[in-house]
Formats: structure tokens, sequence, C-alpha cells
């Protein structure tokens, strides 16, 4: 029934259902559905608009206001939009399952924000060692192209023992302090002296790495003009 | 060869305190730990006097401070693969690695456990009015009726009396009974009704809490009946959102009592 209507019938009806939904009353999840599916496996864009009108006051709820409404819901919106297709769409066998997905866009913009969020908190404190490295013309070279993948591998290459890795990785990558190890991973590290072992020791064959060489120039520069300007 | 390479790469990182005026007093290890923020009086003495060592911390900060600002949360999948895999939509060999990978990530296991207790609800159930926090009764227990125990066994075989509850103008009978499934599982019922005999079944949804957690939602359904289905033994609260008020029923024993 509900693939014979129209877009504007199939989102008055959609509408309908949901109304007597929270009502409590007996609900036809066809019509919703079906607007769900010409959105995405027809690529409908009448459709698009009606679930988006139906769908996005649900979104702005599912934010809690977390982060700007607008952004966050055009962002989640987009998400589903580009995570679906046909065959993905055909696993989902109810209304619910479409909407739960549309949920997960939502609180999945969200998270991503806040861990960008972190990120640019902690880009403010570089942006220093950022403009060092980018006057340097030599050595700042590789530290400034760096991105956090290529960084990541050029660490795993320069360490060359697996306690070493480890402990790096659970520094940064996981955010552990040594004692935080210790507590976490005891029995991978029993003794807090070997965990600042292995990390002074990582610490330092990163500083003196070639394929790091400008990255940790650069913070070094940035600390003694720091200083010196302290000593001013 | 490869041992002089180390002797040498050693040699190299211990000039980090080649100037200090006391040397061997203090191990890198020790500047490393309080750029860390382990308390250390005697080598923070120490700094004041000695620049060399002074500087080796700092640089040891920075390259902490550096490390951890780019590094942070590098092989964490995206956010988006966590709902999936809550959603059961990866493939086995995505699930396995990002099951792997959340196995040693305490961020992406909380992320995780966030998604799933929030996607394990249905999701028009948000729509539903939430009412003013001024309006929040704490229900308090009743002797239970007759009535409400014949509603109950409609429902199924019944392997708990009827506990009734009261909030102002709100009732709330309660009855449980085994799930298909398992021994430790239960089914709990719920009837949320209006006082009077001319009064509507109220509309809304309900919340089962356990140590503050959301575990289940469910929608009162026409009549005022609610179910919550295969729940494990517990202590619960309750939360009944209608229209214009909260019931909080606080302690719902669901299962034997302990």
């Amino acid at each position: 029934m509900a693939r014979g209507l129209d877009i504007r019938e199939l989102a008055r009806s959609c509408q309908e259902e949901t109304e007597r939904y929270l009502r409590g009353e007996t609900f036809r999840e066809a019509f919703c559905f079906e607007l769900f599916r010409r959105a995405i496996v027809e690529r409908d864009d009448a459709a698009w608009a009606g679930v988006y009108a139906q769908y996005s006051s649900l979104a702005r709820i599912w934010l809690k206001a977390r982060m700007d409404e607008d952004e966050g819901v055009n962002a989640a919106f987009e998400r589903f939009w580009r995570a679906l297709d046909a065959t993905k769409f055909a696993r989902f066998g109810s209304l619910a399952a479409i909407l739960s997905y549309l949920k997960m866009c939502v609180q999945t913009t969200v998270l991503d924000h806040l861990r960008a969020q972190r990120q640019g908190a902690t880009e403010v404190d570089l942006a220093e060692v950022q403009a060092l490295q980018a006057r340097d013309t030599v050595e700042g070279e590789v530290g400034g192209k760096l991105d956090a993948v290529d960084l990541w591998r050029r660490v795993r290459d320069t360490l060359r023992h697996d306690r070493e890795r480890r402990v790096i990785y659970l520094s940064y990558a996981i955010g552990l302090t040594p004692r935080e190890i210790h507590a976490r991973h005891g029995g991978e590290f029993p003794h807090l002296e070997e965990i600042y072992r292995l990390k002074r020791g990582a610490i330092d064959r990163l500083r003196q790495a070639a394929a790091l060489h400008g990255f940790f120039t650069a913070s070094d520069r940035e600390r003694n003009e720091n200083s010196d300007r302290r000593r001013l | 060869m490869g041992g002089a390479v180390e002797a040498l790469s050693i040699a190299k990182s211990r000039t980090i305190t080649m100037d200090c005026t006391d040397p061997g007093l203090f191990s890198p290890e020790r500047l490393l730990a309080l750029a860390s923020g382990e308390p250390d009086e005697a080598l923070a003495r120490h700094l004041r006097s000695c620049p060399a060592c002074a500087n080796s911390m700092a640089a040891y900060g920075t390259a902490d401070r550096v490390l951890g600002a780019r590094l942070f949360r590098v092989e964490c999948p995206p956010a988006q693969e966590l709902g999936e895999l809550a959603l059961d939509l990866l493939t086995p060999e995505k699930a396995l690695g990002t099951r792997a990978h959340m196995a040693g990530c305490l961020h992406c296991q909380a992320e995780f456990t966030a998604l799933h207790t929030s996607l394990a609800t249905d999701p028009l159930l948000d729509l539903v009015p939430r009412p003013s926090p001024l309006r929040r009764l704490i229900a308090h227990l009743l002797p239970p009726p007759g009535e409400v125990m014949a509603y109950a066994l409609v429902r199924g075989e019944v392997s708990d009396s009827v506990r009734t509850y009261e909030a102002e103008e709100i009732t709330v009978s309660l009855t449980q009974e085994h799930a298909s499934g398992g021994a430790r599982r239960w089914n709990l019922l719920g009837l949320v009704l209006g006082v009077g005999d001319a009064a509507e079944p109220p509309t809304g949804a309900a919340r089962l809490s356990l140590r503050g957690q959301v575990v289940s939602e469910a929608p009162l359904d026409e009549l005022g009946n609610l179910v919550f289905g295969d729940v494990a033994a517990d202590l619960y609260d309750l939360e009944i959102a209608l229209a214009d008020l909260v019931v909080m029923i606080e302690g719902v024993r669901i299962g034997a009592p302990a």
C-alpha cells in the first residue's frame, strides 16, 4: 500500500502514524519505512527532504545540545546518507532498525566532535611548535609534514623493542601515565621503574632518530626560546 | 655491530645529563618522572641549581607533550565503526579487529558502551515528551490488590506476587515471570493506571535502570501496560515518564530475593 503513494502522501502518512505512536495507539510503520527506502535506495531527493523534515527534530533530541544543533544534525544526516546504500538498507528489517542507524550517526557525529575538540585543545599548545617547524627550512621539513598516522608509523619503525613500542603506545595513543600503565597493566609491567626506563629510552631514541629529527628539534628550539624569553 | 650501535645510542641518551652539577645523583628516569607529574622534592631542589638538568627535564616534558598531542587515539577506529559494531553491522573480520582494539583501549570501550546502551532501546521512544523535573514523584509500595493480581495472571505464569505502588494520582502494579532465556532471566510486567474509574490510561514510556545506567526502555501500550522482557535478576530502579510527570520506583527487585 505504501509503495503506491506519492512522496507527499507518504510523508503525511508517516507523520500521522508517528503521532499515533506517540499517543500509544497502534502504529503502522510501513509509510515511514517506505519514505526511507525511497530516499536511500532510490536516492529520491523529495523523499530525502521528507525524511529530514520528519526526523530532524528527533535528531536534535539525540544531539542533546552537545554541539551546535544545525551543524550536528546536518553532519549526522550527511553521515547517514553517505553510509547507506541499497545493499546496506536491505539489512534493515524495520523502521526501528533504520532509526537506530540514524541515531547512531547522530551520536557518532557528537563523539567525533568531542574527539576533535580534545585534539584541538592540544593543538593550541602545539601552535608555537608548528610555527617553528614551518619556519625551519631543513630540519622542520620532516616534522612539519607529519600527520598523526605518519608520525606513528615512524615512531614504530624507530623503536626496535616491542616493550618500548608498547609503553609508547600506552603512554601516547591511550594517554596513560606510567603509574596508570603500572596499575592497569601490572601483569605486563610489574615494575613502575621499568616503565620509566622504557619510556625514557624510547623518547631518547625518538629524539635522535633521523626520520623524526625536525619534529623534536623544533620542539626543543621552542623550549629554548621560551626559556630565553623567561630569562629576559 | 648491533651491540655497538645500541651502546652508542645509550651513550648518546646519557648526554642529556652530562653537564649536571652533581653527575650521577639523579637518573634521566627521575627527570622524566618529574616531568610526568611525579612528586620529587629532592630533584626539584636540584633543578633550581642545575640548568643542565632543568633543561633536560624541560626537553622530556616537551617531548611528552608533543607526542601526546599528536598520537592520542591514533589507532582508534572512527566512532562510526564503533556504532556499526554496536548495531552488529560490521563484517565478522572487521568486528574482530575492532573488538581486538577495544580490548586494550579504554576510550573506545567507553564510547562503545555508551553507544550500545543508547542504541538498545526503541529510538522512537525518544520522541515521547519528557515532563518537567518539578513533577517527579517517588512512588510508595501498597499492599497487593486482588484485581491487579487477576490482570497479572492473564499475562502468563506468575512467579511473583504483585507489587502495587502509588504516587499521587498514579498507581503502578508490577509482577514478574520467568523468561524463556534462562533460569535467571525474567520478564517484568507492569500496569500503569490513573486513579478513579473514569481516568484514561496514561501514555508514556518506562525506563529500567541498574546502578544509574538505563538498561531497557519500553513504551506504555494503549491500556497502560508495560513489559520488560528477558531481564537479569538484580535490584533496579524504574522510571515511568508520563505526559506531565515522572513516577520513580526505586529498588525494584527482579528475580529471587538475594
